[in-house]
């Protein structure tokens, strides 16, 4: 029995829009559990993305509950939220989202100082690790427009893993990223879920979806579907595409 | 079309920049509106006074007994003199009222009827003048502050040794001498007092240096005569010797520069800052300009790949800017127009006349017809990069390019993390924060440099450099002394107390090649300040100013010939020295030198103690030893303060300061704001990631702020540098028309850190104020649907 580590219920997002309302989410239920690598897909303007930032607290939910670790996160105000961020979320961004006038180092190190509970040293000495783990420790001391975006997004992984964080939420970490950094950014998360990292992704790549341990569709603001898989396996990758493919076919994807 | 559809919409967008522009130029024409129509005021009515009382081309005030009828025949005579007049006088040399005492010069006559008699709300003139009955007086309204007395009051005159009593019936406009710089003064008796009087003095005062009984000509230049005034009297002088047979003279130029120098030096301050503020709208329309353009870099290669040249996309920025520099500078213009009356008033008191108010419209237009021809110079400038701008570099997001510029390797950690961040935003792009350090300095600049002007106000070592002093004792002469009655006060104090200074002198008239100028006649030349050169020792000996160096062509080791009446000797410059007297036209010489022009007494002492808490034992030890019948000594220490010329200096200070610091905090609000939401515009993305990683609104606005800390310290930095090294050579020049040809600037702790403290808190504040749309940045918009 896996345990929980956030739980949606009745989850609605809407937009004012020329004079109305667009309702992006309505009333989702979900649970997220501990421990997976879980993948939400859905055709574009299907909510993925809006979801992963109601679920993650970076956005407002318009109605119902998030709860985490007992707390729910749409009653949360913005200082409980920007704790929340910094202790227990990690947040990977698809166009990276470095502050372009940090280092990789000081991108990865700047959140992990927020988190009194570590001295400098100690920031210094995990953002370190990270950097070695991302296979970045050569170019830490550029600047994001220094390196490339292969390379931004794995400096953007470490950074959303300085305060080792009980879950990552990425939005299409790959989906500015070339063939060649997908993998890399794809293999390195995987390989965070096999060491415990629970992750939440959105995307709408078939090759990120294969990561998954659990997949979830999404259509017009509901979940609508769910698979569950067996931990990745690079031998068994095709095998596993087929039956992602034919899931994702009778989502009518 | 075209233009106007860009014009209106860039103006609809950033509403924010044309609106900062035309609150700057609002400010920087309302008070150049002020500042030229306050001069014009002042001149425009001075002017007319001069016409309206027929005043001469220059004065003279001359013994009864030296204008005799070999003078009369030559100025009768004289070509280049169209007429002249003589007025039968009084001299008076001290009068009192309500406590207070005036050692200058009155000059009393019968009324004369084309001077303006002053309202009684002191507002503006009379039409009628009515006679004067036997008691009764008019005096000049420069003199009514001075001696702190209305109309009613009594003031007693002193000549040749007798005291008179008057009630002042009104206040006039005497424009010649009216001002409060000039210390003599042209009063009104009625004709049976000024017989009197003079009856007293032809009969009883004749004594060598007795000027009771005198006669005050008035002379008229030829039209066809082309000399200056100054020349005009010269002449007038070397062809007859008018000038140097009288006690002084005065000519319509040297009138109208005393009657006007506070007016001319404040406005001169104040012109001077207000160009500085515009310096700060063009600095600030510059940035504007230049981050607008790194901001919409796409949108401007977008309009080139739509057919719009460069020229034409200048143009528009150009209309753009000049249409808020029009509307602030119009609404300005219009809102100075009832403020001219209001400011034209502070002047009355130190003029001696009520100004009407005269709007300086041509010159208001002029002024800012130049500055909109700067402007657009200063837009054509900061808009060459458009011509760089290529469609497709553009839409490709060229922008980044120009994004941060360097950086500054400061390591970041825990401790200080927020205002570690914002010195690293700040030196990623200096650039972005050049303009504003620029203004903080020059606001730090101005600051200090009024501040400045207050120390010096203050401190008695300023006043001795710059040639004024302060007493501790003064001694309060009824009838001049000798300069061995000096040597026996000063013995007498000196068991007293440790003597600083010795401060015993007479002032008089005397001419430096045929050049009337006033002489500062010094007991104790050696106690005096001297900035070049060395003081006189020897009877042969003088120093003068650097203004009379300069009018006469003059060094030291020059010999010049000095004359009065009918005595002339050479002297040698040995020095240069400060001095204030006749705003800096003045020259001096020992005792001992003067004696040679057959002066021989004192008219004014006092002492500056190295402890002046000792001034009450001296004044007193001075009076039992020589009674209170010639001279009483007094303890003056901080009398200063009560003096009317003293509050007056302090009152505009604290004034031009006012304006200083709040045009300052106006400025830096604005500039703040514009700087700050171009920052925030560039820096919505960054703000987000911030957020996203967990800072909280509170430490993004404090990073903010920070950085125009940070600002705000390195303007200051630069601004207090400058303030220092350059306040007195600025001030000097500034102060020049006043006789302060070398300013000394002594600057207490407090003055300097005053404008530092309000510039910093007032970026670290403004900044933190105009930061609070950070609150409104959420992290959705880093989501790329």
């Amino acid at each position: 029995m896996k345990n929980t580590i956030l739980e949606a219920r009745a989850l609605s997002k809407s937009f004012a829009h020329n004079g109305g309302q667009v309702h992006i989410l309505t009333g989702v239920d979900l649970d997220i559990y501990e421990g997976d690598f879980t993948v939400i897909m859905g055709a574009s303007g299907s909510g993925k993305s809006t979801m992963l930032y109601a679920l993650s607290g970076m956005d407002k939910a318009t109605a119902g509950r998030v709860m985490y670790k007992g707390k729910d996160i749409v009653a949360m105000n913005e200082s409980q939220l920007a704790t929340l961020r910094h202790s227990d979320f990690g947040f990977v961004f698809q166009q990276m989202h470095l502050v372009s006038n940090l280092t990789l180092f000081e991108n990865i190190a700047v959140p992990g100082y927020l988190n009194k509970e570590k001295t400098t040293a100690e920031v210094r000495q995990r953002a370190d690790e990270l950097i070695k783990k991302m296979n970045i420790d050569s170019i830490k001391t550029h600047l994001p427009s220094q390196v490339s975006g292969g390379e931004q997004q794995r400096c953007a992984v470490a950074r959303a893993l300085i305060n080792e964080p009980g879950l990552l939420f990425a939005d299409e970490p790959t989906g500015a990223l070339n063939r060649r950094n997908t993998t890399e950014v794809l293999d390195l998360l995987t390989e965070l879920n096999r060491d415990g990292q629970s992750i939440l992704m959105v995307t709408h790549d078939i090759r990120a979806a294969l990561r998954a341990s659990r997949l979830l569709y999404l259509s017009d603001g509901k979940v609508i579907g769910e698979m569950t898989l067996p931990p990745y396996d690079k031998e068994s990758e095709k095998s596993r595409e087929a039956q992602v493919n034919a899931w994702l076919s009778s989502m009518e994807w | 079309m075209d233009l106007y559809t860009l014009i209106r919409e860039n103006i609809r967008c950033k509403k924010g920049t044309f609106i900062s522009i035309l609150i700057l130029m609002f400010i920087s024409a309302m008070s150049l509106t002020l500042i030229l129509s306050v001069d014009k005021s002042c001149n425009d009515t001075l002017d007319e006074l001069y016409e309206q009382a027929d005043s001469p081309d220059f004065i003279s005030f001359i013994r009864e007994d030296r204008f005799d009828d070999t003078l009369k025949s030559k100025l009768d005579s004289h070509k280049i003199i169209e007429r002249y007049t003589v007025t039968d006088a009084i001299a008076t040399d001290m009068v009192m009222s309500n406590g207070m005492t005036n050692g200058n010069t009155w000059y009393l006559s019968a009324l004369k009827k084309d001077v303006r008699l002053v309202n009684d709300d002191g507002t503006g003139y009379e039409d009628d003048l009515p006679e004067l009955n036997k008691g009764e007086m008019y005096i000049s309204f420069g003199a009514k502050s001075k001696m702190d007395c209305k109309k009613g009051d009594k003031l007693t005159m002193r000549a040749c040794g007798q005291d008179y009593q008057f009630t002042v019936k009104g206040f006039v406009a005497e424009p010649m001498m009216g001002s409060m710089n000039i210390g003599w003064k042209w009063n009104f008796i009625s004709d049976e007092d000024l017989a009197a009087m003079r009856k007293e003095a032809l009969d009883n005062c004749s004594d060598e240096n007795g000027y009771w009984a005198c006669k005050i000509v008035q002379v008229y230049r030829a039209d066809d005569c082309d000399l200056s005034d100054g020349r005009f009297r010269r002449q007038i002088n070397l062809d007859t010797g008018l000038v140097s047979k009288s006690w002084g003279s005065i000519t319509k130029d040297m009138s109208t520069h005393y009657t006007n120098i506070y007016c001319e030096i404040i406005m001169g301050i104040m012109f001077a800052f207000i160009m500085i503020l515009v310096g700060v709208v063009m600095i600030v329309m510059w940035h504007s300009i230049s981050s607008g353009i790194e901001m919409d870099y796409t949108d401007l290669g977008i309009l080139k790949a739509q057919g719009f040249s460069s020229r034409r996309i200048r143009a528009v920025f150009v209309i753009q800017y000049l249409f808020a520099e029009l509307i602030g500078s119009v609404l300005g213009f219009i809102a100075a127009i009832p403020l001219i009356g209001v400011l034209t008033g502070v002047f009355d008191n130190m003029s001696g006349f009520i100004a009407q108010t005269h709007i300086a419209a041509a010159k208001t237009a002029f002024v800012m017809l130049m500055i909109f021809i700067v402007s657009t110079l200063f837009i054509l400038l900061a808009t060459r990069k458009i011509g760089r701008i290529t469609p497709m570099r553009a839409i490709q997001g060229g922008k980044s390019e120009i994004y941060f510029d360097s950086r500054l390797k400061a390591p970041i950690g825990q401790k200080c993390l927020s205002a570690l961040l914002a010195l690293r935003q700040f030196t990623s792009s200096k650039r972005r924060y050049a303009a504003s350090i620029v203004i903080a300095s020059l606001l730090i600049f101005f600051m200090l440099m009024i501040n400045g002007i207050g120390d010096s106000l203050k401190s008695k070592k300023a006043a001795e450099m710059m040639g004024g002093y302060y007493y501790d004792v003064e001694l309060y002469i009824n009838s001049k002394v000798s300069k061995e009655t000096c040597d026996e006060i000063v013995k007498v104090a000196e068991k007293h107390a440790d003597i600083r200074a010795r401060y015993f002198q007479s002032q008089q008239y005397l001419s430096i090649n045929g050049e009337e100028i006033i002489c500062q006649i010094r007991a104790y030349p050696e106690d005096h300040y001297v900035s070049e050169g060395r003081a006189c020792k020897y009877d042969n000996e003088i120093l003068i100013t650097d203004l009379v160096a300069d009018e006469l062509d003059l060094k030291i080791g020059d010999t010049v010939t000095v004359t009065k009446n009918e005595n002339s000797a050479k002297y040698i410059i040995t020095g240069f020295y400060p001095s204030m007297a006749d705003t800096g036209k003045a020259f001096c010489m020992s005792f001992e030198g003067a004696e040679k022009m057959g002066i021989k007494k004192i008219g004014s002492g006092g002492f500056n103690l190295n402890d002046p808490s000792k001034a009450s034992e001296v004044a007193k030890a001075i009076n039992d030893t020589f009674g209170t019948e010639a001279f009483e000594a007094k303890d003056v220490t901080g009398n200063y303060e009560d003096d009317e010329e003293y509050q007056l200096f302090n009152t505009a200070v604290i004034a031009m300061k006012t304006v200083i610091y709040s045009f300052s905090v106006v400025f830096a609000l604005i500039v703040i704001s514009m700087v700050c939401s171009k920052a925030f515009t560039q820096e919505k993305t960054d703000i987000g990631i911030y957020k996203s990683q967990g800072f909280t609104s509170k430490n993004l606005r404090l990073q903010f702020a920070v950085r125009f800390l940070i600002v705000a310290i390195i303007g200051s930095a630069i601004g207090t540098t400058v303030g220092l090294l350059f306040t007195e050579s600025i001030l000097s020049v500034l102060l020049k028309t006043m006789g302060v040809s070398s300013f000394y600037c002594e600057f207490s702790a407090l003055s300097v850190m005053i404008p530092i403290g309000v510039v910093c808190l007032c970026f670290f504040l403004f900044a933190y104020f105009v930061s609070r749309k950070i609150k409104k940045v959420g992290i959705r918009q880093l989501v790329t649907e």
